[in-house]
């Protein structure tokens, strides 16, 4: 059995299964879009630009500082996270425990069956995302922006309260583009494990503490820290090395791959 | 000839013993019956031998190759376990369709046959969420059959269906047994159960507890 027809089957059935969530999610990117065509009408600014928009989205948070008293969840990026957690979260169990029996006895192997449900998660991943720049991109246009990556203080100022000496067009491409895509795909595949060690309501929870938690701390190792460009720039003085992050993330990846081959294996299909 | 070996097999999840040292033999061209109460291991076995659970303790053999080692699922095995499970949003033919898709061996038009033969309608557009009870379940027999396993697990196959569409698939199970199959068949109604198998095996508390042969008129032969 050639495992192409079983990640056709998977894209088939997967897109089909998360359509309406699809719809609905990029329903909030619109509405965001609007949102901050709003907040930028009181700034004393030229032009915005598609650099400013996308900062908006992946601006993630600041530092958190318990002296500072008022620390606003960022709804966008939390946003994001629950978006695409949903999108993942339910498909692979659902299958396992229902039509995907079907499958199984069909593929004969369950790591085909998981090498198809990673692709599939990939797959939607960056479907996602691609919709989403797609919308950042045609909205920037139809709204005039200018179509850099250059950004201006003002806004961020007036999003953010807070003052930032410089962002490089590389932190934007890197944190506001690269990772995003990147960390969700990592973090996609743990909540699958998870989900299919567990359940998916555990993988959905867990994945939304660490997602949430992360907005606290600035370790390293909350991964999300990577795709905050508040968190990678001169002003919050604990910019993180893009390459380390690549080589973690990868690390990452390959741990998760390993131990959902392991839980897929002993998994009893009951 | 395909053949099923169990040898010394158990199964315990949690603290439940839900199989315990199972030996069987089933060869194809027979009707086997599975006869027992509510939680007694008909299901569990079904599962066992269709590779969906692990044993803790002895193996099944199918035709020489160990599951769970020399192969992850039997080669050749259609299955209906518990309540069929399809994707809502498409047809029933779909659903089929994209199943069949899996290991394409069976053409579009094999399977409207296998509907229809069930009594479903091929070019019913009809969502699966949509379907009833019972078209639920001639669905799920139709995937069980559609590619011509050698193994075939039918858990319950006669649920929530009308008198018609029983004597549907009795007409359809008597017609594939004389393919040359092992057909494992799990039945609440005693009657239904005679008359569609060749053996009984009947379960209780995860245990067989007594195998024998039925004849035509759902008669237990008392030389077996």
């Amino acid at each position: 059995m050639k495992i192409a027809r079983l990640i056709k089957y998977d894209l088939k059935c997967g897109f089909a299964y998360n359509r309406i969530k699809l719809v609905i999610a990029l329903g909030f990117i619109l509405a965001n879009c609007v949102y901050f065509n709003m907040i930028i009408e009181g700034v004393q600014i030229d032009n915005a630009s598609l650099g400013d928009l996308i900062i908006y989205f992946f601006k993630g948070k600041a530092v958190f500082s318990s002296k500072t008293g008022n620390f606003p969840i960022p709804i966008i990026y939390l946003g994001f996270q629950i978006i695409v957690a949903i999108l993942i979260g339910y498909y692979p169990y659902d299958d396992i425990n229902g039509y995907g029996k079907q499958i199984f006895i069909r593929c004969q192997d369950k790591r085909k069956w998981l090498n198809s449900k990673v692709t599939w998660s990939i797959s939607t991943v960056l479907f996602f995302y691609l919709c989403t720049f797609t919308i950042l991109f045609l909205f920037a246009s139809i709204s005039g922006f200018d179509m850099s990556l250059g950004y201006h203080k003002e806004i961020i100022w007036e999003t953010n309260n807070i003052e930032i000496p410089n962002i490089e067009a590389s932190t934007i491409i890197f944190n506001g583009i690269l990772m995003p895509i990147v960390y969700s795909i990592v973090i996609s595949l743990i909540q699958i494990c998870i989900s299919l060690g567990t359940n998916a309501i555990i993988g959905f929870l867990t994945i939304m503490i660490y997602d949430f938690v992360a907005i606290f701390f600035t370790n390293k190792f909350f991964l999300s820290n990577y795709i905050m460009i508040l968190r990678n720039t001169e002003y919050s003085g604990v910019e993180y090395n893009k390459f380390e992050g690549v080589i973690i993330v990868l690390a990452v990846y390959i741990i998760a791959i390993l131990i959902g081959r392991m839980i897929i294996n002993k998994k009893q299909l009951v | 000839m395909n053949k099923i070996k169990i040898e010394n097999y158990s199964k315990t999840i949690g603290k439940n013993k839900v199989l315990s040292d199972i030996n069987l033999t089933l060869e194809s061209g027979i009707v086997y019956g599975l006869k027992g109460k509510n939680g007694s291991g008909k299901t569990m076995l079904m599962r066992a031998i269709s590779g969906l659970i692990s044993p803790t303790v002895g193996n099944v053999i199918i035709n020489e190759k160990v599951l769970g080692k020399d192969i992850s699922f039997p080669e050749s095995i259609g299955i209906l376990i518990e309540n069929p499970s399809f994707l809502p949003q498409y047809s029933g033919f779909d659903n089929l369709k994209m199943i069949a898709s899996i290991k394409n061996c069976v053409d579009d038009e094999k399977i409207k046959m296998y509907m229809s033969e069930l009594g479903l309608d091929p070019d019913d557009t009809k969502k699966y969420r949509k379907y009833s009870l019972g078209m639920k379940q001639k669905l799920g027999i139709v995937c069980a059959i559609m590619e011509n396993p050698d193994i075939i697990i039918l858990d319950e196959p006669i649920n929530a269906l009308d008198e018609e569409s029983v004597e549907k698939v009795k007409q359809v199970i008597t017609r594939i047994k004389s393919e040359d199959k092992i057909i494992i068949i799990a039945c609440h109604n005693k009657e239904e159960l005679f008359y569609l198998a060749d053996k009984i095996i009947e379960i209780e508390d995860g245990k067989i507890k007594r195998e024998y042969l039925v004849d035509n008129n759902g008669e237990i032969n008392e030389n077996s």
